[in-house]
Formats: C-alpha cells, structure tokens, sequence
C-alpha cells in the first residue's frame, strides 16, 4: 500500500516537473515568435542571436538570408529578454574608413585601382551596444600575436573591468549584461558589415 | 619612514576593497545568468495549451510574410546575388556592388555615399538594352561640366544587355567590367554578368522581392 502510494507521488512530481520545463521551453517560443513577428513585418534586415544554438541568423520577412555559426559563446550579468533590441553602437579600435573620391582621378580601365570599402576592411575585435545595457563582444579564435595580445585585453576586461562595473550597476538599479562571442574571422567581419546602428535584435539566450 | 608605512597601509586597504569589489562583482554576474529567467508575465499566466496554439498562429503569420515565388537574396559582404525559391537557390551570381566611397561637390554643399542600400525591395521597372542617364555625380567625379541639355547625359552600351530598376535610381544591370566582378566598386547599382543577368532577368518579374544585407 505505502509503496504503491509512494510510487504514484513520484510518478506526479516526474510528469508535473516535466510539464513546467516544457511550459517554460514553449513560453519561451512564444515571445521569441511574437518578437520576431513585429520585426518581420517591417522591411528591414533584423537579427537572431540564438545563442542556445549557438547560431546568428541575418533575417527579413521570417526567412534566411545568412546563417553563422558561433565558435564559443560566454553569457555575464542579467538574463536578456528575448525582445527586439536596437542597436545603439559599434565600438573597435581601428574603424573602417571610407575613401573620399578625388575629382578627375581619370584612371584607364588597365591601371585601374580598387579604392573601396570591402569585407577584408572590417574589424574582427568589437562591441555591439544595444538597447537595455546589453553588449556583445565578438573576437575571433585565437589565431597569431595580435589575437594572443587582443585575448589578454579581453581577460582584464572579463576579470577585471566587468565585475566593477556589475556591482556598479546594480547600486544603480540598471540592468547590464554582457555576452562573448567567439566567431570564424570572416563571419565576425561579415557580422559588423551588415549589423549597422538602428538595426534590430533578438537573443535567444 | 612613517610616511611610507602610511602610503603602504593605504595601498593595502585599496587593493583588499578592490578585491571585495571585483569578488562580489564577479559573484553577482555570474550568478545572475546562472537562475534568472525572463519570460514575460502575460505568457506566464497562460495554460500550456493555449500557448502551444497561440505559437502554432504565430508560425503561420510569419510564415504568410515570407516571399511568394522567385526572390532576390544579395549579399553586399560576400558580392554575391542568389536566385531564390523558398528555401532553394536556384542560381547563385558573383556581383560587384557598392563601393562605399565619398564624393562632395566643388562649393562642398552635396555629398554622395555610395553604398548599395540594404534592406527589402521590389522590382519596378524591366528594360532591355538600357541606356544610362548620367546624374551629375557622374560629372563630378569626372571633373566634367554638368550638361544643361538631357540628351548630353544619356549614354549607351554602359548598363549591358537588362536592367531591372528597385527604386530611386539603382539598378541590377550587366557591366563592361566584368573582371572586377566579386569587389565593391560601383555606385550603388549592382553589376552582374551577362549569363547571370539573362537568367535574373527572365526569372525575375515586376513586383519580385528583393532582399540586400
């Protein structure tokens, strides 16, 4: 009798706890669907960071335009919303700039020199500020000297800066969150030619 | 000597709340991402299985925006212009598109950027062996005297073969120059070849979506 009655509370605590994650998994889907949708029905380019699948999607009218996949992903602070977020600025050290044409440069078709802005011109270390005290940090995998001296920039700032700055902003009542991207170098440059200021996001944390 | 041991003890006491600081700092971020959860109230007072069908209608008005058809894809980092249906590519096109570059005019009071803009288009208008009707920065750029007389800016054999318009003034169209195919160089327009831009043509109607990140 005691056994049996045992084994039936088990069984209900398993099915109920089974029920809450997956309310918890379809709640999520649903303000993850209801955020996309106000995103999709503009014509604009909006962006998915899904970073529990560890993919960033570049996305109009709910389809695919580009997918890249996230190499290693480390979340810090508050637990981002998945809610459209703009975004406010893009911080490097070395920003691309743009050449300035010089009138009558009437160069022939052989000597013709390419004075351009391209892919090859983007920064791999960066921050993306959004909306909502949310910074992303993207870098590449450790590749070379700079990467090596980029990554013990990246250590104080994780180690050292961050956490002052979270103690910081939790006096203020402020909320901050801080995630670390680490992406192929030609997918995090083809990131911060297309992710420009004003566009939207989600994360899918 | 004293002075010193003061300085010392200072320094001491800065390093130790320094490292209270950055401990409960760390602690506190840490620890925030580890048992939060942010999911709005409104769904949370909602039953699983209204919830399951409210996600089922969201789907499929997501899915009601998504093109109809053939669509353009153009992807401005890589050059490349895909033909699309659904979820299948059916052609892909190495393009030349926005250079990004500056132009100002001599007094400094107009400013051209050329990029290729970004973001969802139509197609507007279809021709076939295209003339080109220079703007003045055409002019500007080649230090030359704007014309009064429209005739003078029109310039054929430029454009290739097709050209199909998606709004104030830019244009898929062929090129001469086709080994720069693959860099950013044009003036916003985006430049295909000949082959690809027969096929983009004949797929592509009036009203086709047209899709540039």
């Amino acid at each position: 009798m005691w056994f049996r009655l045992i084994c039936l509370l088990i069984a209900l605590l398993i099915s109920s706890g089974a029920e809450c994650s997956e309310k918890e998994k379809v709640k999520k889907e649903h303000e993850l669907l209801e955020s996309e949708l106000k995103l999709a029905s503009k014509p604009n380019i909006y962006f998915i960071f899904d970073l529990e699948n560890r993919k960033i999607y570049f996305k109009s009218r709910g389809i695919v335009l580009r997918e890249l996949r996230i190499e290693n992903v480390k979340l810090w602070g508050d637990t981002v919303a998945a809610k459209p977020h703009p975004l406010l600025k893009k911080s490097t050290f070395f920003k691309p700039r743009r050449s300035r044409i010089k009138k009558g440069d009437g160069s022939t078709d052989d000597e013709f020199k390419i004075d351009a802005l391209e892919l090859e011109d983007m920064p791999v270390h960066y921050t993306l500020y959004m909306d909502g005290g949310i910074s992303i940090f993207i870098r590449p995998k450790s590749e070379g000297l700079f990467s090596w001296v980029c990554n013990i920039g990246y250590l104080i700032k994780r180690y050292v800066s961050r956490p002052v700055f979270t103690v910081l902003n939790t006096l203020r009542g402020k909320p901050f969150s801080a995630i670390d991207v680490v992406l192929d170098k030609k997918d995090a440059q083809a990131l911060y030619w297309v992710f420009s200021e004003g566009s939207e996001g989600i994360i899918n944390m | 000597m004293v002075k010193n041991k003061t300085f010392l003890r200072i320094i001491f006491i800065l390093c130790g709340v320094l490292l209270f600081v950055e401990a409960i700092g760390y602690y506190i971020g840490d620890h925030k991402v580890a048992h939060a959860t942010a999911i709005d109230k409104k769904a949370n007072r909602k039953r699983l299985t209204d919830l399951r069908a409210e996600n089922s209608i969201l789907r499929s008005r997501l899915r009601s925006l998504n093109p109809d058809g053939i669509y353009i894809v153009i992807d401005t980092a890589r050059n490349r212009l895909f033909l699309k249906y659904g979820n299948r590519t059916i052609r892909e096109a190495i393009v030349s598109t926005g250079s990004g570059n500056i132009l100002k005019d001599s007094d400094g009071r107009r400013k051209w950027v050329f990029d290729t803009p970004r973001g969802e288009f139509t197609v507007k208008t279809k021709y076939v062996s295209p003339s080109w009707t220079k703007p003045d920065w055409a002019f500007i750029e080649e230090d030359e005297t704007i014309p009064k007389n429209f005739k003078d800016r029109v310039e054929n054999g430029i454009l290739g073969d097709y050209a199909l318009g998606f709004g104030n003034g830019y244009f898929i169209h062929g090129t001469l120059y086709r080994r720069l195919l693959g860099r950013s160089v044009t003036h916003g327009c985006i430049r295909v070849g000949d082959e690809d831009l027969m096929a983009i043509y004949t797929a592509a109607g009036i009203g086709t979506r047209i899709y540039i990140f």
